[in-house]
């Protein structure tokens, strides 16, 4: 398979934390995911990708080519990082037509595109409305139409389903498959390895700047299911769940949060993510949250990190 | 919709120049600023004399009118000191620190748009909307005074050196508060202390160089002073009496003796020429964290 993005001993820092320390890892064509806990250098690796911001050390290429001020490059390539409410006054259209023009498109193409990544977005019917009314799921998803108005080759994707509800959670799951099936490239990150495994066949993981650890899916989650995770679950009737949840012996303990929260802590998160929906269904238990804790996803990180460390010596 | 039932394909059309995008930047500030409520108000007060000699009936105007109305305009926008720091603060404070505050750097830059186009869009926004309250009512005054008047065309035509002067006048104000407005907004992540940082020096300028002024009696002095340089010039420019400043200055305890207003001409343009270095390196430098 084609080597889309090749970083090659990259190192990029700010003042004197450093964001990204030596990194090297070839991207191939496909949808890749970088997975690590926050500040593990994923969106400064992505700007890099793009480039937005410039290696201090090291070399960044895409597609053959250094990135850094590349505007024959920047047309391949559509970003989606986070950003604050300035458009707000604007109307969806608005807003994705004027990064149309950004991107250079002519005013009957512009007219296409804008049309096409709407509607791709799902956001055709809403494109009247102004982006302040918009609900957080329309905003990641408006934001991913200006990323592909003047269809880019390469999409990338910083943590887009943050923060967001199961249908448009969803939603953005199916259209970054789409995009895969069109023969296009897809690169995002996130620190949840859930998200990133619904959609991704590979994964690099990235902690404190440093590549972990990169492969498959397969690969990645055997690492990472050898070390006990710690769930948070809010849930309607917090006392029955546990009493279901502790008849399985993968569980190692429950701790309750407060009246309706509670933490649970496994030895094999697969078979708990496997458990879990069908405890819900059966006994018909309403759950507003469940997800791994920043904190679980740091100590597998430590402990990966560990045990690369002994492995190596 | 998936993008597959929308038969999507990769567009191989053409893409316009820079210029379109500075442009599409240009007509995105200008559009953004527009929708502020405060950036209209001043605008209609900045609209204020166009609308009396709308208003007044004006059946005869003598050569000496048509020089008084210009005045009056271009004074109108200069004297007011507070006035002019407030739009260009309203307007330019906003320019780059609303971008950085809201991460739009990756917006921008993930696109084929160079950083110098980023700019140019940006002080050319600012620029359209610093010209609506200024240029365009000078523009329309004079077009006003031509239609109301009984003088011959000849006559406008003689004076429309008055129309040039006025123009060149507030491209130079235009450019220094822009400069200096840009340049604020580019080291601060809210756009108040930009507006802030104008008005400081602004009033500081005036403050000090009057006060070094009055104690050594030494006219050179008058130069820091940013509101002194911009009246000495507007004088020179539309050939304003200056004895009849002179004799204010002694009324006013002044010495009297006025400064040369080239002298604060190189000034200003210096202080412009300075800024805009500063904010083009600062800019082409800046980094998203």
């Amino acid at each position: 398979m084609r080597t889309i993005v090749r970083l090659e001993n990259v190192s990029k820092w700010f003042g004197e934390v450093v964001a990204v320390n030596n990194l090297t890892c070839d991207l191939k064509g496909g949808i890749t995911g970088f997975l690590g806990p926050n500040g593990a250098g994923k969106t400064t690796t992505l700007k890099m990708i793009n480039g937005i911001i410039a290696p201090n050390l090291g070399r960044v290429t895409v597609f053959g080519e250094d990135p850094w001020d590349n505007m024959e490059l920047r047309k391949k390539i559509g970003v989606v990082f986070e950003m604050g409410n300035l458009y707000d006054w604007m109307t969806g259209e608005d807003f994705v037509r004027t990064m149309g023009r950004l991107s250079g498109l002519r005013s009957e193409d512009l007219d296409k595109g804008v049309e096409r990544a709407l509607k791709i977005a799902n956001l055709y019917e809403a494109k009247n409305r102004r982006l302040k009314g918009y609900s957080h799921g329309m905003r990641q998803k408006i934001k991913i139409s200006q990323a592909i108005v003047h269809d880019p080759q390469i999409l990338i994707l910083d943590e887009p389903l943050g923060g967001l509800d199961p249908i448009s959670r969803r939603y953005i799951s199916d259209l970054i498959r789409d995009w895969e099936k069109e023969g296009k490239d897809l690169i995002m990150s996130s620190h949840v390895l859930h998200e990133v495994e619904a959609v991704a066949k590979k994964i690099v993981l990235l902690f404190q700047g440093k590549l972990l650890a990169q492969g498959s899916i397969e690969a990645i989650r055997r690492l990472i299911d050898e070390r006990p995770h710690t769930i948070k679950v809010k849930i309607d009737k917090p006392k029955e769940f546990v009493k279901e949840i502790l008849e399985y012996d993968f569980i190692s303990s429950v701790v309750f949060l407060d009246k309706d929260s509670l933490i649970v802590r496994t030895k094999n998160p697969e078979e708990f993510y496997t458990v879990f929906p069908q405890i819900v269904a059966n006994k018909g238990f309403e759950v507003e949250f469940m997800g791994v804790t920043d904190e679980s996803l740091e100590a597998v990180f430590k402990y990966l990190t560990m045990r690369t460390k002994r492995t190596s010596m | 919709m998936s993008i597959e039932s929308l038969g999507y394909k990769e567009w191989e059309g053409q893409k316009h120049g820079r210029f379109y995008k500075v442009l599409s930047l240009v007509d995105y500030e200008v559009r953004h600023a527009w929708s502020s409520i405060w950036v209209k108000i001043l605008i209609i007060i900045a609209w204020l004399p166009v609308l009396i000699i709308f208003l007044v009936p004006v059946t005869e105007i003598s050569e000496e009118g048509v020089d008084r109305a210009f005045y009056n305009l271009v004074s109108f926008t200069t004297s007011i000191t507070i006035w002019l720091p407030i739009m260009a603060g309203l307007i330019g404070g906003g320019l780059i620190a609303n971008d950085k505050n809201n991460k739009m750097f990756s917006m921008y830059f993930s696109r084929p748009l160079r950083r110098e186009d980023y700019i140019a869009g940006k002080v050319g926004g600012f620029a359209v909307l610093m010209s609506i309250p200024t240029i365009v009512p000078a523009l329309i005054i004079y077009i006003v005074l031509i239609g109301k008047s009984d003088l011959s065309l000849l006559v406008f035509i003689k004076k429309s050196w008055l129309l040039g002067a006025a123009w060149l006048y507030f491209i130079l104000l235009i450019a220094l508060f822009g400069s200096l407005v840009l340049f604020l907004s580019s080291v601060v992540t809210d756009s108040k202390y930009a507006v802030v940082g104008l008005f400081t020096i602004v009033i500081l300028s005036d403050l000090i160089a009057n006060l070094l002024w009055l104690a050594s009696d030494n006219e050179i002095y008058r130069l820091g002073s940013l509101t002194f340089n911009l009246e000495n010039i507007l004088a020179e420019f539309l050939g304003i009496d200056q004895s009849t400043l002179q004799l204010a200055d002694q009324q006013n305890g002044g010495v009297g003796g006025l400064v040369s207003a080239w002298k604060s001409l190189v000034v200003i343009v210096g202080i412009t020429s300075f800024m805009s270095v500063l904010t083009l390196l600062r800019l082409l430098s800046l980094e998203e964290e």
